[in-house]
């Protein structure tokens, strides 16, 4: 995770430049985002605009949003969560520019059945943001509180969504598994 | 949820992951329309220059890593004393070998088990606790402490009992509360008289919890709990010289282990019993074998537990070691190399048997009784 805090020291010494610095240094910095974290951020979208060619797509248009629109970076938190939220914004067809809910997330999710067909049932079962928790927490690696900055939700609320979604799948996963092995009893 | 658990799901996952495509970073540029070549010198002048900055950071940082590590090492060296596998030959029982629970307390100051603390005051005075480490990045389990013993008198065992009481929490009825204001997990219980309070918060199971009627913890309620943890991490440094029976720091020894047999999921005991060497089988098939179910993200799973006397429990282990056992290397589903001798036991077979089918494989794991427990 990349820290913001050096935009804003830096930003104080040099106002006359202040915009053009600030989207020199952002810029680079989300060049570095990119470079480390596009495929996360294909893998999850894919996951919720159902292949990973549109995910990569999505992908490119948000980056291209977020360099657009530096001035939306107020910096108050995560570069990288800030372009969560605009990727997901695109990915579920939002342009507004209010909060993003977790309410938002379409019922259809992309998830490779052969690999594991008992996951993915499992996963398709989910309300959707419990699903949208989970592929964050999972495909994108985030932390709690990296989710609760992403989709604009206090770090306790993620803590509880997770939970539920970890108890359902849990319940899931044991019934479908106990059944495939009550045949060794 | 434990970490090993929130690892296996990622584990899962990421096998559900699809591959991902090759990024432009150039077409990104292109596309937002950047006049890019007055601008570029400077950005890269930033560039180079927050990446100094960057250095002088880490340099920093590590200094304060290091630091920071050998302090730990320091204190893991010093609390280090908890018995690493089974109580040797000759090692005291703690006693009386039961006690009534008084108070337990359990904090996790991550998503998972690294930095649990765990504590257990008995009538008697006996204080019993843990810190757990990182022990899925360490090869003996070295920044746990093990369970660890001091003795307090019943002023003391008083103090500790209001410290809790304080905190405002147990004063009514049972508390669940949810995950946040800096709190990830954890659960007291305090036994007054006929009385019992039990809270728990965050991601924790409890059978009798229903999620959906759990509460955010409110900012004070957070930081009562907190601040009962820092009390009770370091009674040392607030009860006072009567609050001691014998503030010594000592190695917690059982007088009993209880000692779980697995199979995998679905086999029956004596089929489990029978893929253990034949001097074990009959050890084992001579015990009460009482059926313990707990259930994990792969499913409800029957262990089979019984409580071994130290030197059964210590027979057992010979015969295991001499089967060849404690010498196979053991690894979790990760491909960690998980130690057959730690603080908190012994183990023999895979290490994670909800995760098996093979049928001739199994756990056996030796753990440590508690005076309530058993």
């Amino acid at each position: 995770m990349i820290a913001h805090h050096g935009y804003r020291r830096l930003t104080k010494g040099f106002a006359d430049d202040r915009t053009l610095m600030t989207m020199g240094g952002m810029e680079s910095d989300l060049e570095e985002l990119y470079r480390r974290r596009q495929g996360a951020f294909q893998v999850m979208l894919a996951s919720v605009t159902g292949s990973v060619d549109s995910a990569r797509d999505v992908v490119q248009e948000a980056f291209v949003q977020a360099l657009r629109d530096q001035n939306g970076f107020r910096g108050e938190g995560s570069l990288e969560a800030w372009v969560w939220r605009i990727a997901i914004r695109v990915a579920i067809g939002s342009n507004g520019s209010r909060e993003l809910s977790v309410d938002e997330v379409p019922e259809v999710a992309f998830v490779d059945q052969k690999a594991d067909p008992t996951l993915a049932a499992a996963v398709r079962e989910l309300p959707p943001q419990r699903r949208m928790a989970i592929f964050l927490r999972y495909f994108a690696d985030l932390s709690y509180a990296e989710i609760g900055e992403t989709l604009g939700i206090a770090e306790g609320t993620v803590a509880a969504t997770l939970s539920q979604a970890h108890r359902q799948l849990g319940a899931a996963l044991s019934t479908n598994e106990v059944s495939a092995n009550e045949v060794m009893a | 949820m434990s970490t090993y658990e929130d690892t296996l799901l990622a584990a899962r996952f990421s096998a559900l992951a699809p591959e991902p495509l090759a990024g432009d970073w150039e077409e990104i540029l292109d596309r937002a329309g950047e006049a890019r070549k007055g601008r570029r010198p400077l950005a890269d002048a930033l560039h180079s220059r927050r990446r100094r900055q960057l250095v002088v950071f880490a340099a920093v940082a590590l200094v304060v890593a290091i630091g920071a590590a050998s302090a730990l090492a320091i204190r893991a060296y010093v609390f280090h004393q908890g018995i690493v596998g089974l109580a040797p030959v000759g090692a005291t029982p703690s006693t009386p070998e039961k006690g009534e629970l008084v108070l337990s307390f359990m904090f996790g100051h991550t998503l998972g088990d690294p930095g649990r603390f765990q504590v257990r005051v008995y009538a008697d005075g006996r204080m019993i606790w843990q810190r757990v480490g990182d022990y899925s990045r360490t090869d003996e389990y070295r920044d746990s402490t093990g369970w660890l013993e001091q003795r307090l008198t019943p002023e003391g065992v008083e103090l500790v009992k209001r410290e809790m009481i304080a905190t405002g929490l147990v004063n009514g009825d049972n508390l669940h509360l949810l995950g946040g204001e800096g709190l990830y997990f954890g659960e007291l219980d305090l036994r007054d008289g006929d009385r019992r309070v039990h809270v728990i918060w965050g991601d924790i199971s409890d059978p009798h919890s229903d999620d959906e009627a759990r509460a955010m913890p409110t900012p004070e309620q957070a930081s009562a709990l907190v601040r009962l943890d820092e009390r009770l991490e370091d009674p040392a440094s607030w009860l006072p010289a009567n609050a001691w029976e014998d503030p010594e720091i000592k190695a917690y020894v059982p007088s009993t282990y209880d000692v779980c047999l697995e199979g995998i999921k679905g086999l029956g005991l004596s089929r489990v019993l029978a893929s253990l060497p034949p001097q074990a089988e009959n050890l084992l098939r001579a015990q009460e074998n009482t059926p313990w179910t707990y259930t994990n993200l792969a499913g409800t799973h029957v262990a089979w537990c019984s409580q071994l006397t130290n030197d059964e429990a210590r027979a057992l282990e010979r015969v295991l070691e001499a089967a060849g056992l404690g010498l196979r290397p053991t690894k979790d589903v990760f491909g960690h190399v998980v130690p057959t001798k730690s603080v908190f036991g012994r183990h023999f077979g895979v290490f994670d048997m909800a995760y098996h089918t093979d049928p001739t494989e199994f756990s056996l794991d030796f753990n440590p009784a508690l005076p309530d427990q058993g």
